[in-house]
């Protein structure tokens, strides 16, 4: 009992150190031997196919491995030349990761988007984080006016958050960016309205679109390309050679089996 | 892993995986032999071009248990559909643990 307490204790405290540990997919053959050519990206994407759907594969020309309809939301985890390895599919982590070409995704505006699109108007910012009163929690976003913020509590004991840049909206809101901070990396905080949730700003032209429609709606999205229904089942050219020594192996099997079967007439 | 080598050292270890169980049950090593190869490169090319899905992982290997026995009953093995269950059930754990590594 008591070592069954101390392997629960173990656990529990290593939970929020796998938090810190970067994220490293599922070790396949091409990634595994020609990791030193990739370049790291663990960015977000919409599935633009050009017939309406992805085909991943095994590896960059490699065998198909599995069909996704354009609009789902895939994590690329690096590129290797012009393709990229899919991890994750809609948050869900892929058994095999897949490649498929970055022309067949289209890009979700985050965080490394609008520092590229805005840098040029970010300031510093050594101020610190005061919520009005009787607020205990505060909204931070990938960027400024990102979707889906979420809460994080207050910490009145270290209240600069280690904050570096600024930016000043266009309505005028000033936020600052943590860089990293107990948990919270790259994130932005409006100082001037902490506690709610500011629309949408800036951005992506195309993102309040794309977010606000459903699956269906996004079909006629001027960006993604209508999802198509994709094969049901995929399939793989046959490499010739291989069909052929197939063929062979059946064929000697078909004789051994009728030898066999002789033998057994005859005996 | 390339298609052929996939093809060669799945057919390998399969044959000697029930090749020694072959041995092990005292039953006649030939019709086993091609039984095993009148199966496996086809099921495995299967599997490799048809996205290596793992449904038709497990149907591949219920349609070589369902061959290798109907060979057996034919050549007159004793309890033919049971050793192609020991056989092929013995010889695919080795595979997945053996994918597992590779």
């Amino acid at each position: 009992m008591k070592k069954l307490f101390i392997l629960v204790l173990c656990l529990l405290l290593a939970v929020p150190a796998y938090a810190d540990v970067a994220y490293e997919p599922p070790i396949t053959d091409f990634y595994e031997k020609n990791r030193a050519l990739c370049t790291n990206v663990e960015r977000l994407y919409y599935t633009n196919g050009q017939e309406g759907y992805i085909t991943l594969q095994k590896a960059p020309d490699g065998l198909k491995t599995r069909y996704i309809t354009n609009g789902e939301k895939v994590e690329v985890f690096c590129t290797y030349e012009d393709w990229g390895m899919v991890t994750f599919l809609n948050g869900t982590e892929l058994d095999t990761p897949g490649w498929v070409p970055m022309s067949e995704l289209y890009l979700i505006y985050d965080g490394i988007s609008f520092e590229e699109e805005y840098s040029h108007r970010f300031g510093s910012y050594s101020g610190t984080l005061t919520l009005p009163e009787g607020e205990e929690g505060f909204y931070v976003y990938e960027y400024p006016g990102a979707p889906d913020p979420y809460e994080y509590t207050f910490k009145e004991e270290d209240p600069d958050y280690g904050f570096q840049e600024s930016f000043t909206d266009s309505e005028g809101r000033l936020w600052a960016f943590i860089r990293y901070y107990r948990g919270l990396r790259d994130k932005w905080v409006c100082i001037d309205d902490p506690c709610s949730i500011i629309q949408p700003f800036g951005g992506d032209p195309n993102l309040a679109l794309i977010e606000a429609e459903t699956p269906s709606q996004r079909e006629e999205s001027p960006v993604i390309v209508p999802a198509e229904e994709p094969p049901a089942v995929v399939f793989n050219p046959m490499p010739v050679v291989a069909v052929a020594l197939v063929a062979a192996a059946i064929t000697a099997a078909i004789v051994l089996l009728a030898v066999c079967y002789r033998k057994k007439k005859e005996g | 892993m390339n298609i052929y080598l996939t093809l060669g050292l799945s057919l390998a270890l399969t044959l000697f995986i029930e090749g020694i169980l072959t041995e092990i049950g005292r039953r006649p090593l030939l019709p086993v032999l091609a039984a095993n190869l009148l199966t496996n490169p086809p099921l495995v090319l299967l599997w490799m071009m048809l996205g290596q899905n793992p449904i038709l992982f497990i149907l591949s290997e219920l349609a070589a248990f369902a061959i290798e026995g109907g060979c057996y009953r034919l050549l007159g093995l004793h309890k033919p559909f049971r050793f192609s269950l020991l056989c092929n059930g013995i010889s695919c754990m080795f595979g997945i643990i053996l994918g597992g590594i590779l």
